[in-house]
């Protein structure tokens, strides 16, 4: 649990890591060291002694691939038969041994990046004895960099390389009753095994409410309700627990959960980054295709191959088609500084998330060089790179092949170009303008039983098939990674921790196993119960080991010894992710729209986070509520805009495949909980609940809220912390009550004015005439228009007359009786637009009772330009119309009170709103004729269509303001015209809601025991 | 296993190996708030505790710096006609770039001639460094920059220029500078951010968010975004109804309930942490409002940044409150100025005297305001003051006898000054014509190896263990630019 000290590792040179260079280690030099009395004493060991010094300072130039100067030191032969500058070594005669010569010389190992790789003497010293002995070899021994591991790398004998074969399930210590009885099936004798041998026992299981939350949130990613929790606890049967799973396995927020999990692993996100960071089209569908594949419990081989090469199984679909999405789901720059070079860095990405994802390897680090620490040469990373490159690996189509290119209209998938790919080449360390020689596809040599050339794809075939083949590798029972890295990623969701702590690397950096032998249990088990993934959770639940408890009797003595739990001896305490905290919130709340798959929703973005983006302001979708009540798998996820909230609580990193998410205590963590917008407006809705549910008996109220949000009753402590919590928070509110209704409803001023182009006010710089008709007005808006802003109504018998009194809110406002009134303005709104962005804002009310159309401002112009004129206005009983492009655009509640009406077009959408409402959402209005002449209450100049209503302000902008300036303008408009048609809260209802925040913040309801 | 003891190769202990996998289970990273409350980290349980990622920690190498600020000219400033004083432009004005000169047109951007410096440039300081009548202010603080002319990036395109600039590489997804940073010095303030990003009220920077990521690191290393007045943080302000009383007992009463939740778990670290990070958050919501509140500044010093005054008034505050949050012991602070696209950055397509006239005159004063505050206060001495865009510009206009520059990655200037730089100096040359870096060329990797061991660390010893590899800033690139150290 000690945090990262960058400083550790002083000793050793980042370099020494790098890609590029071999490290030395002096563990090596030590081990070698001791070697030498042994050397003189016993004579020489070719094997343990000479052929580690040439393997590790010598093979990686001097090996049969690389053969640098023409020499290979890896078999007797031939390094008798020397190199291009002829022989290196002359038996017994080592100071005419041209290899000891470069050696002493400091020339051999060559230098890099300017240090040397100088042999320590007591190499030195073993080689020369070596070459004094005759330089020894046996006959049959063939030198290989990979095949052995060393104390710095992995070889082909690595673990993770090995087949995976079934281990005999431990027998327990038999006269130990205790630990026998709490084997439940084999994954409890694997761990028992383990804390035995170090004399530890297993935490009791955990009390049933604990359990049941668990449970839940580790399969739904939702809490349990009261009724849940209560069936659960209540029912001794001893089948409950397991019907529970059952049920559970069955339900669709299962698939939403894990598919969750697999987007990380996969770098889901549906926007491409960079500068303009596109929409990807349809991205969406691929996440509702995990869904169904979890739900479905589609066996894991399957689940592989239609991601990979859903284009080329013999049961393609659109689904099939729609799963090879995940190739595709990575960044992509449309402004790559050089497209050539960028092909090859789109290449990486999928081979990166292709291999992490599947096989837990590094194999990205083999692009430029072997790979220093795995068995995996370079080769290997072009043979597997050469699977994407038969793709459309360019810069048409956000990076990929267009719809008809895949078969389908909205699918966003991949697919090869044909099914002859053009050569694909080496190249020299990873150089573009350094082609090497011509790589075959194939696959890892490291898994050496599957070492097979690929087959020529069949007669007639549109694609090369090689990803195909590449899935059918990767799921060959004999590939000794697939099963290993995904019963990993299984269980590091149901217990917080891997068994390989490192999900994403299984190679020679990764943690070792806990539990290599469960691990390989749980393969074997994985791959014959037919990669059903829904079987293997229920076998890992049942599990005693899962049902301990996340505290243990001998907890401090324990924690000394063990501190991370590395043996099992406890269930893990976890902090929700920061899913499961929003979805949690929404649950207990009452909130929570349960609608499963579709499209995305936009979160609500605050001002701060909108600040932050390129593209200011309206780059950012509305969404309905009801919307914004689903599930946090379903947020839009655009990599330059990801939602605060989300980023704050650790959300994984959409750049780079995902194996483990951080889990941070930050005090940003805190202030989110304290006052973003999204936990008080729960907290007031987790209030209302409660009222609705208990009435208003405080103490019934306090139960009630318990029991929602932590699944029990508080105790006697907490019942009267909580009353007193109420009373002051209440006497507090009371009192503060004034002030707060001040600053609601005082005069506010208008905040937003950048781009405002028209703004009438029925109170402001009226002229009116003794009738009370409107002579002329100004424009409040004052901004730089090429003609002055001032508007008239010329003729007296179309003014609208000023209704002083109480019109609106107590404000005066301009009446239009329907009857040939109209304000005309002189001079122009727009002098030119070519965004098609805008907004209107007004404050209005409709009394019209017929079923005709009635405009508040327009500019259509009779002349064949309906539908690219620019209005808005209703059409009886309030249904509203923003131009002919969005003609069904909601229908106001009570039109004839007065509200706000709201209508934008953005870069996302039209929307339409009644005060803070969405009314309605249209895709983005098409191209608008903004440059004819305005007028207020008719339609342009088609003489009719006048409004019949009132209208107290009317503000025109020439941009799309964002939901939170929308805010801010209705904020000013409301407390100006008292239209709150929300119910203030009273102070107890505020109380209330004080306490609910307390409970949601709560580390009770944050971590899971 | 038989092979365990290989695991950790660095020199790491298993724990610090876990955490640095990305934390996950075993990692913790918790703000100030063991060692406020009086919790020796490592004493509880050896090694075990959790442990602030950002509590002070001791640099590679001894150094006065205690706080960076970069200026971030968002957008590519012009060199040549503004720090690179190219006469021969004049010879050659009128003429096609010679045809040898190989470059990327960005854009598609009409060719023109080559064209001389917009304004004249002069002599400033003892040094007589030659800054041009764009930066008047600046350049009477010549003796303290370092001006390095010989840099040079890998991207033609604002988007993947920037996250270079920021982080090292092209593409999306690495920590950034700041991150480094932090990461590998702590903070001095548990109650401010440890690392600051304030962006142009115009827009923030092309690519986003990625510019000041964490990348593969912790959150807890990413930039902040900061505004320059009110509530500067996200999520930093009350609901309304809730004042700071009513929030007070709230915090009780949570306080309450999660003893008793603690009480009945022993050994829950994380569960203490994040009761003690309420108590942090509570703490910044006064900190972080004090840190912008300029009305403590006297009129003097608000007139030497041009606070109040058009058209510094922005930058002046950004400068001003870069001041004093470097007081506050903040780490690591980004300005930008420019942001959002085209004209409304440095980035003179179309004209580089309206351009470059414009936003100049919002930094100069403001700039020089910081220079000298900062000298006068004794904070120079430990502040890292760098200066700079995302690439420079072409010598040659934007079509025949135009007024604008297209972009160039090959070869522009930035300049260091503060603590521990050779002030009144110029380093690296470009060819005659200000094109390319010709001589001691300086890469972005060069310039942040520099910037790092101005902080007191060494790039290659800076290193993070992320999926296989030890990863860091200048990857294995960069050289520290000896000829700028003081």
């Amino acid at each position: 649990m000690i945090p990262h000290d960058p400083f550790q590792s002083h000793a050793y040179k980042r370099k020494t890591f790098s890609r590029f260079r071999y490290p030395t280690f002096p563990v090596a030099l030590v081990l070698l060291a001791n070697c030498l009395p042994l050397l003189h004493a016993e004579g020489l060991n070719f094997q343990d002694e000479i052929a580690p010094i040439i393997t590790r300072r010598c093979l990686s130039c001097h090996d049969e691939a690389t053969k640098e100067g023409g020499l290979d030191l890896t078999s007797r032969s031939t390094i008798f038969a020397g190199g291009e500058s002829g022989p290196v070594l002359v038996a017994k005669q080592p100071d005419d041994s041209y290899l000891l010569q470069r050696v002493l010389a400091g020339e051999m190992p060559p230098e890099e990046e300017g240090e040397s790789q100088r042999l320590p003497d007591e190499e030195v010293a073993m080689l020369r004895t070596w070459i004094e002995a005759g330089a020894p070899w046996p006959d049959e021994l063939t030198l290989s960099l990979f095949a052995t591991t060393s104390d710095v790398r992995a070889g082909f004998d690595w673990w993770s390389l090995q087949p995976v074969e079934r281990p005999p399930v431990p027998e327990i210590n038999v006269p130990e009753v205790q630990m026998q009885d709490r084997v439940h099936n084999p994954i409890d004798a694997f761990v028992l095994a383990g804390l035995e041998k170090h004399d530890m026992t297993m935490a009791p299981p955990a009390d049933r409410r604990k359990l049941v939350r668990r449970v839940y949130f580790d399969l739904l990613g939702l809490p349990p309700s009261p009724a849940q929790f209560d069936g659960f606890v209540g029912d001794a049967s001893p089948q409950s627990y397991e019907r529970l799973i059952d049920q559970l396995l069955k339900s669709q927020h299962y698939g939403e959960r894990w598919a969750r999990h697999w987007l990380d692993v996969v770098r889901f996100a549906e926007s491409s980054g960079y500068e303009r960071d596109q929409r990807k089209p349809n991205m969406w569908r691929y996440r509702e295709w995990v869904i169904r594949a979890f739900n479905e419990d589609m066996p894991y081989d399957r689940f592989v191959t239609e991601q990979l090469a859903g284009d080329e199984v013999p049961w393609r679909d659109e689904q099939t088609v729609i799963a090879t999405g995940m190739i595709r789901a990575g960044t992509w720059n449309d402004e790559p500084n050089d497209p050539a070079d960028y092909l090859y860095e789109r290449l990486e990405d999928m081979v990166h998330a292709s291999s992490s994802a599947f096989l837990g390897l590094t194999v990205k680090c083999a692009r430029c060089h072997d790979h220093k620490f795995d068995p995996i040469r370079q080769t290997d990373y072009y043979r597997i790179a050469s699977f994407f490159w038969a793709g459309h690996v360019g810069q048409e189509n956000l990076g990929g092949p267009s719809a008809e290119q895949l078969g389908f209209a909205d699918v966003f998938g991949w697919t090869d170009k044909g099914p002859t790919p053009d050569p694909f080449k080496l190249l020299v360390k990873g150089d573009r303008h350094r082609p090497g020689p011509v790589v075959e596809p194939g696959f890892l040599s490291a898994v050496t039983e599957l070492d097979l050339p690929l087959n020529p794809p069949p007669e007639g075939s549109e694609t090369s098939h090689r990803r195909l083949q590449f899935a059918n590798w990767i799921t060959d029972r004999r590939n000794p990674l697939t099963a290993r890295v995904f019963v990993n990623r299984l269980w590091q969701h149901h217990f917080g921790a891997a068994i390989v702590r490192s999900p994403n690397n299984f190679g020679f950096k990764s943690d070792p196993p806990t539990h290599p032998e469960l691990l390989d249990w749980l393969a074997a088990e994985f791959m014959d119960g037919n990669w059903k993934i829904k079987r293997l959770h229920k076998l890992i639940m049942l599990s005693n080991t899962y049902r301990q408890a996340s505290i243990h009797p001998q907890q401090e003595s324990y924690d000394n010894i063990d501190y991370e739990n590395r043996r099992i001896w406890r269930q893990s305490r976890r902090r929700l992710d920061v899913e499961a905290l929003r979805d949690a919130m929404l649950t207990v709340c009452g909130q929570l729209n349960p609608s499963v798959g579709g499209e995305s929703f936009y979160p609500r973005m605050s001002a701060e986070a909108l600040e932050g983006l390129s593209q200011k302001g309206d780059a950012w979708g509305r969404s309905s509520p009801e919307q914004r009540q689903r599930r946090s798998l379903y947020m839009m996820t655009r990599r330059s805009r990801l939602l605060p909230f989300m980023t704050t609580f650790d959300f994984s990193d959409t750049t780079l495949p995902c194996g483990q998410r951080d889990v941070t205590t930050v005090a940003p963590q805190a202030l989110a909980l304290m006052n973003n917008h999204f936990v008080h407006a729960q907290s007031a809705e987790f209030a209302r609940r409660i009222t609705d549910e208990a009435g208003n008996d405080l103490e019934a109220q306090i139960v009630r809220a318990w029991r929602l949000a932590l699944g029990r009753s508080p105790t006697a402590g907490e019942l009267a912390g909580a009353l007193g919590h109420l009373n002051e928070q209440q006497v507090h509110f009371a009192a503060t009550e004034v002030d707060r209704l001040a600053s609601l409803h005082g005069d506010k001023d208008l905040g937003v004015r950048d781009g405002l182009r028209l703004w009438l006010r029925a109170d402001k710089d009226l002229s009116i005439d003794d009738q009370g008709g409107v002579m002329f007005w100004r424009d409040q808006a004052h901004s730089e228009h090429p003609a002055p802003r001032v508007a008239s109504q010329a003729d007296p018998r179309y003014r609208p007359r000023v209704q002083e009194r109480e019109a609106m809110g107590g404000r005066p406002a301009i009446h239009f009786d329907g009857e040939k009134k109209f304000l005309q303005l002189s001079g122009q709104i727009f002098a030119e637009k070519s965004d098609n962005l805008f907004t209107v804002i007004a404050v209005v009310s409709d009394n019209s009772t017929d079923g005709a159309h009635r405009e508040i401002v327009s500019n259509w112009q009779a002349a064949d330009r309906s539908t690219t004129s620019v209005f808005l206005g209703t059409t009886g009983q309030g249904r509203i119309r923003f131009s002919d492009q969005f003609v069904e655009a909601g229908v106001l509640d009570q039109p004839s009170r007065p509200s706000i009406l709201t209508a934008v077009n953005s870069q996302c959408d039209a929307t339409t709103y009644q005060n803070r409402r969405l009314l309605a959402q249209h895709k983005v209005l098409g191209e608008l004729d903004f440059s004819a002449p305005y007028v207020i209450g008719t339609q342009g100049d088609l003489g009719g269509e006048y409004w019949q209503g009132d209208i107290a302000e009317l503000l025109v902008y020439g941009r799309a303001l964002n939901e939170i300036e929308c805010e801010e303008v209705w904020s000013y408009l409301t407390s100006r015209y008292s239209l709150n048609d929300q119910e203030t809260p009273d102070s107890g209802q505020l109380a209330l809601a004080s306490l609910c925040h307390v409970l949601l913040s709560t580390n009770e309801f944050i971590y899971v025991d | 296993m038989k092979n365990e003891h290989r695991l950790y190769p660095c020199g790491n202990t298993r724990r610090e190996f876990i955490w640095e996998m990305g934390g996950g289970f075993a990692g913790l990273a918790l703000t100030g708030l063991m060692s406020a409350a009086g919790f020796s980290p490592r004493r509880a349980h050896a090694a075990m505790s959790p442990q602030d990622p950002l509590l002070p920690k001791q640099p590679h190498h001894p150094t006065k710096a205690r706080a960076c600020i970069f200026l971030m000219m968002n957008g590519g400033p012009s060199q040549v006609d503004t720090f690179d004083y190219k006469p021969e432009l004049e010879k050659y004005s009128g003429q096609s770039m010679p045809e040898d000169k190989q470059y990327i047109n960005s854009g598609n951007r009409p060719h023109g001639y080559l064209t001389p410096n917009w304004r004249p440039f002069q002599p400033g300081g003892e040094s007589g460094l030659l800054i041009s009548d764009y930066f008047p202010q600046v350049r009477q603080h010549a003796d303290k920059l370092a001006v390095i002319k010989s840099c040079h990036a890998d991207s033609h395109a604002h988007g993947s220029a920037l996250v270079a600039m920021n982080t090292g590489m092209t593409f999306i997804g690495r920590p950034s500078l700041g991150s480094w940073c932090v990461y590998g010095l702590g903070t001095d303030n548990q109650s401010l951010p440890a690392y600051v990003v304030m962006l142009d009220k115009r827009g923030g920077p092309i690519s986003g968010q990625p510019n000041w990521s964490s990348g593969f690191m912790s959150s807890a290393f990413q930039g902040t975004l900061f505004r320059p007045e009110g509530n500067p943080i996200l999520d930093l302000q009350r609901p309304l109804h809730i004042d700071n009383r009513a929030q007070r007992r709230q915090l009780d009463f949570l306080a309450n309930l999660n003893e008793q939740h603690l009480n009945q778990r022993p050994g829950g670290q994380e569960l203490a942490a994040r009761i003690q990070s309420f108590e942090l958050a509570y703490r910044m919501q006064s900190a972080a409002p004090e840190a912008v509140d300029l009305a403590q500044e006297d009129q003097r010093t608000l007139d030497m940044y041009g606070v109040g005054k058009h058209p510094t008034d922005k930058f002046g505050r950004n400068c001003l409150i870069a001041r004093r949050l470097v007081e506050r012991g903040v780490r690591f602070i980004q300005l930008y100025s420019g942001g959002g696209h085209l004209e409304d950055t440095w980035d003179a397509h179309a004209s580089v005297e309206k351009n470059h006239g414009q936003h100049a005159a919002e930094v100069d004063q403001p700039i020089a305001g910081l220079l000298n505050d900062l000298d006068e206060r004794g904070l120079l001495e430990s502040t890292v003051i760098v200066w700079g865009g995302e690439f420079g510009r072409m010598p040659f206009s934007e079509g025949q006898g135009a007024p604008g520059r297209n972009h160039n990655p090959y070869g522009f200037t930035m300049w260091l000054a503060g603590a521990g730089v050779k002030g009144g100096m110029s380093y690296g040359e470009t060819d005659e014509f200000g094109f390319e870096a010709v001589k001691d060329k300086a890469h972005v990797h060069d310039i942040h190896a520099t910037i790092l061991h101005l902080m007191g660390m060494d790039h290659e010893l800076l290193t993070y263990f992320h999926q296989g590899r030890q990863e860091s800033l200048t990857d294995v690139h960069g050289h520290v630019i000896q000829a700028v150290l003081a």
